[in-house]
């Protein structure tokens, strides 16, 4: 077999033992639609029109509306569908592993991200790749304030302006528009200076985002009173791994936030979706405390078989 | 200008007015936020390499550079002198932004030099240059082991190692990306 196909048919492996992580954790495997009237929310998303639908960014709306209706664990392998991306760690269409527990909080879905891993990991005949140390669990944890005060000294609870953010940037040289508010702001100098650098030693779940970055997740105040979203994001070799939220289930607040993204997109001139009132009734009807997650399993593989793009594994582009 | 979905390695940008080449570059979209691209962009006069993130739309200016066939003169003061062959103007060229290049520079060769706003900051020399050896210890007939060389002095003052049965007032192929001895060749 060519190093080619070798690598091809460990990703089928490894895709296989996450089916099998999950089977072996009691999850129910769903299958949504993959063309809906509303296909997302997030505002920087663009989607593929398929008629008078949408192909779906991500099945995160259908996925809650099996949490209303009393399922408790859900998994989804979906074919997921994104305009305008492209990258050695993006396709525009692509399988994203999104998974609830109903009744659990965000610790028991970094639990199962470190066992995930630990799972996919143990099918290579080999260690895995040098890209990060180690993968073996605990994985590493860490705060979006934190990272950016080890990486570009600034304090982000200190800069409600964004005037710390505007001056690191000058100092490294980095572009960005006068205007521009404090998360326009903090996700150049992440991506340009922060991101690089997570989960180089261990996978790292990153925590602390602030609460303007909340999408669908509750919001608190961390333990000097910035206000964050109870969310994370899993990190390894710098690729974001997964983005996970425990999540909004106030169908006033929902309704509110959905509201907000469809001005944003109406600001920003891109196409408006639909609001998904069948979401929205589903909530009213009342959806269980949760927390859930969105895995880019095949980002994993690659990063396990040592990989530096998805090409090595996907070989149709 | 330049938008970020032109972006690609090898393209020349100014930044700051000064010229870079873009040697790597990266999408990149964080699962909550605009989408970015990550570059590496390598200055064409200083070769230091800088970081830039561009958001999804940005633009970023053309280099303005023009390339010109030109033929190798002669050294003076620490330039080497090159004429334009279409417009046979004449400009020099300070040494050390021409690099390990001199070595290899002969009279009539003809490089390719990069302008940036009429100024010169790049010589580009072929692959091969043919110079002839100056001075080197007697050749060795039919030694035509590989593995052992000696030192020859070629005639722009360069010294390179060379197979035992190479002469004196030879000439010899170069190879100016590695400065290896390639081949004999007859003139």
């Amino acid at each position: 077999m060519s190093d080619r196909l070798r690598l091809i048919h460990r990703r089928g492996e490894i895709v296989e033992a996450a089916r099998t992580f999950f089977r072996e954790s009691g999850f129910t495997f769903v299958e949504t639609p993959a063309r809906v009237v509303c296909p997302g929310l997030e505002p920087h998303l663009r989607a593929f029109p398929s008629g008078d639908r949408w192909l779906i960014t991500s099945p995160e709306l259908h996925m809650k509306r099996l949490l209303a209706a009393g399922l408790e664990r859900p998994v989804e392998f979906a074919r997921v569908f994104r305009d305008d991306e492209h990258g050695p760690w993006h396709r525009s269409e692509f399988t994203m592993v999104e998974w609830y527990r109903a009744g659990e909080p965000l610790t028991r879905i970094e639990t199962d991200c470190e066992q995930l891993v630990h799972a996919c990991a143990a099918v290579l005949p080999n260690a895995p790749s040098s890209a990060v140390a180690c993968w073996d669990p605990p994985f590493d944890r860490t705060t979006v304030r934190a990272e950016l005060r080890r990486v570009s000294g600034v304090e982000l609870a200190e800069d409600r302006g964004g005037d710390l953010l505007r001056r690191r940037l000058s100092e490294t040289g980095q572009p960005f528009e006068e205007g521009e508010s404090r998360d326009e702001l903090f996700f150049r100098l992440w991506i340009a200076e922060v991101e690089p650098t997570l989960g180089r030693e261990r996978p790292v779940f990153v925590h602390g985002y602030p609460a303007s970055q909340a999408a669908l997740a509750r919001t608190a105040v961390d333990d000097d009173g910035f206000e964050i979203a109870e969310r994370f994001e899993l990190y390894a070799a710098g690729v974001e791994l997964a983005n996970a939220f425990h999540e909004l289930t106030d169908p006033v607040e929902q309704r509110r936030r959905h509201e907000a993204d469809r001005e944003h997109r109406r600001a920003a001139g891109a196409p408006v979706y639909p609001l998904d009132e069948r979401f929205l009734q589903a909530l009213e009807h009342g959806m269980p405390p949760a927390s859930g997650i969105a895995f880019g399993i095949d980002r994993l593989a690659a990063l396990l078989l040592g990989a530096d793009s998805l090409d090595a594994i996907l070989p149709f582009d | 200008m330049y938008g970020t979905n032109e972006f690609r390695k090898g393209l020349k940008v100014e930044i700051d007015g000064e010229p870079y080449e873009m040697v790597e570059c990266q999408f990149v979209k964080p699962g909550k936020g605009n989408a970015f691209t990550r570059t590496k962009l390598k200055s064409l006069v200083s070769g230091l390499v800088l970081d830039r993130t561009y958001k999804s739309g940005e633009k970023v200016d053309k280099a303005q550079l023009e390339e010109h066939a030109m033929q190798y003169l002669y050294e003076q003061d620490n330039q080497l002198h090159f004429m334009n062959m279409t417009t046979y103007e004449q400009v020099g060229i300070d040494k050390d932004k021409i690099g390990d290049g001199t070595a290899w520079m002969h009279e009539n060769l003809e490089v390719s030099v990069l302008f940036h706003n009429g100024l010169p900051i790049a010589v580009d020399l072929p692959n091969f240059v043919e110079l002839q050896v100056t001075q080197c210890d007697p050749g060795v007939k039919g030694d035509t082991k590989s593995n052992v060389s000696k030192p020859a002095t070629l005639s722009t003052g360069a010294v390179i190692n060379v197979p035992m049965f190479v002469s004196a007032g030879e000439w010899l192929k170069i190879d100016t990306r590695s400065g290896e001895y390639v081949e004999r060749v007859k003139r």
